[in-house]
């Protein structure tokens, strides 16, 4: 509210007040009624409301930010990396982060809308059920919303069965899946938020077998984790 | 050159409080209400801005889950594809696979009053558990029919100010065709037999604005709807079915170009 009301209005043939001019032209203690406004204090309200804001006035990243990562490389997961705790929906603090798929976003004012979008391909050995099968969970810092979970549709079975190869579970490249899902946190409050997408696979075929040649793998390329914000 | 209320005090004016308040007055104007001329380039910082968003922003997710999808289906000559930028005859995407479903994939209370500044950014995603041709009398691919080469699911965006008039975003449109294999990943012969785990998922992102077909409205909602057809497939009782998972839909209005 740096919108100026000067307190002294004295009128011709009034005697001159030394502090009344001095408080008009100086008062650090409460700015909005002095003209100190203009050291620093100057907000959205002292914009005359008949002109538009234009993006030539507007210093980059102040009004919207957007950041993305992503990688090449192949992240494979194993059964046995992962804690089994398959006890429905139980398992959510099996999670794993997914590297290159985490974000970290500072939003400068409260009120704004960040929007995180991750692109990932997936490659699966496990079957697309309840008790087999991998998941992507969202998390988000500070402890939100944001948290839910997501089946990659990229399962190896087909339907004559699991696929095998000298009894190992196989990915069959036609069967690798881009999965895109997006999440929109309305109405942050001003600092750092950090959106990580988790994996993990409930592998109960391989439950207690450790490193074995017969795990179920899932093979994950992140082709993008990007978030936005704007407000 | 920034531009100030102020005029200075001349030669010969009296100087007084009267005249002294007044300049300070124009001085107090002129910076409670800065014109443009005042402002220079890339001067203005989140202290200064109003926010670029409009109305309110929303987001929805119907979590369907293994085994709780939602199964829509279309039988040959009762609901095709309703047509390149046609608003009936789709199905919203809701959590049970009918017309209108329970708890559809609509946001609502956006409040967004559309301007050549002003638009609605939308994104929306889906997975697409399954799509097949079937046979509503004997289940699925029950029975042999010629080979069905088109087995297509469509996706669009439809928003509306009052929920009854609704307006379709042609651009939204989004078209998926199914796999047709067998289970070593060849092409099948006289019989149609489509992939039964599609697991592909359906992403669109758009903006809408007032000049689409809803012209200058307030868009106080946004939906995703479905539609599955098979082209070619011909018979009573034969269609295709449809099965979703996990859909999510958000919506915001933001200002472009200029802000106000």
């Amino acid at each position: 509210m740096p919108d100026i009301t000067l307190t002294y209005n004295p009128t011709t043939g009034d005697v001159a007040s030394a502090a009344g001019f001095n408080a008009n032209l100086y008062d650090p203690a409460n700015p909005p009624t002095s003209f100190e406004v203009i050291n620093g204090w100057i907000d959205r309200t002292n914009r005359a409301s008949a002109w538009k804001v234009t993006w030539d006035k507007i210093r980059p990243g102040s009004m919207a930010d957007a950041w993305s990562t992503g990688t090449t490389a192949n992240l494979d997961y194993f059964c046995a990396l992962f804690q089994q705790d398959d006890t429905g929906s139980g398992q959510t603090g099996a999670f794993l982060p997914v590297p290159g798929a985490c974000q970290s976003v500072y939003v400068p004012r409260a009120g704004g809308n960040v929007r995180f979008v991750a692109s990932v391909t997936i490659a699966n050995s496990l079957e697309d059920t309840t008790s087999n099968g991998t998941r992507f969970r969202l998390y988000r810092r500070p402890a939100g919303s944001a948290t839910f979970t997501r089946v990659p549709g990229s399962q190896q079975v087909v339907a004559s069965g699991l696929v095998t190869s000298g009894g190992t579970p196989t990915r069959r490249t036609y069967r690798d899946r881009q999965y895109t899902f997006h999440y929109l946190d309305i109405g942050v409050s001003q600092g750092e938020y950090e959106y990580a997408l988790c994996i993990w696979m409930s592998g109960a075929y391989a439950a207690t077998s450790g490193y074995t040649a017969n795990l179920y793998t899932a093979r994950v390329r992140i082709r993008n984790a990007t978030a936005n914000w704007n407000g | 050159m920034p531009t100030t209320g102020f005029s200075t005090i001349e030669p010969g004016d009296a100087l007084s409080a009267g005249s002294l308040v007044s300049r300070m007055d124009g001085l107090e104007a002129a910076i409670n209400d800065l014109p443009l001329d005042s402002v220079e380039p890339d001067s203005l910082t989140r202290q200064h801005l109003p926010s670029n968003t409009v109305g309110t922003a929303k987001m929805i997710t119907l979590n369907l889950n293994i085994s709780s999808e939602a199964v829509y289906s279309s039988q040959v000559g009762a609901e095709p594809y309703p047509g390149w930028n046609t608003v009936a005859g789709w199905k919203v995407v809701n959590d049970v696979g009918t017309a209108t479903g329970p708890n559809t994939l609509t946001v609502t209370g956006l409040g967004v009053a559309l301007t050549t500044t002003v638009g609605v950014e939308v994104w929306a995603d889906t997975e697409i558990v399954d799509i097949e041709w079937w046979n509503f009398g004997g289940g699925a691919r029950a029975g042999a029919v010629a080979r069905v080469h088109r087995i297509l699911g469509v996706f669009a965006l439809q928003y509306s100010s009052d929920g009854a008039t609704w307006y379709h975003v042609p651009r939204s449109e989004r078209y998926f065709r199914a796999e047709t294999a067998n289970d070593s990943g060849t092409a099948t012969g006289a019989v149609a037999v489509t992939v039964p785990q599609q697991g592909k998922r359906i992403t669109i992102a758009s903006l809408i604005r007032h000049s689409d077909a809803g012209g200058s409205i307030t868009v106080n909602q946004v939906r995703m709807v479905c539609s599955c057809h098979a082209l070619g497939l011909a018979g009573a009782g034969l269609g295709v079915q449809l099965r979703l998972r996990q859909a999510n839909l958000s919506a915001e209005g933001i200002m472009f170009g200029s802000l106000t």
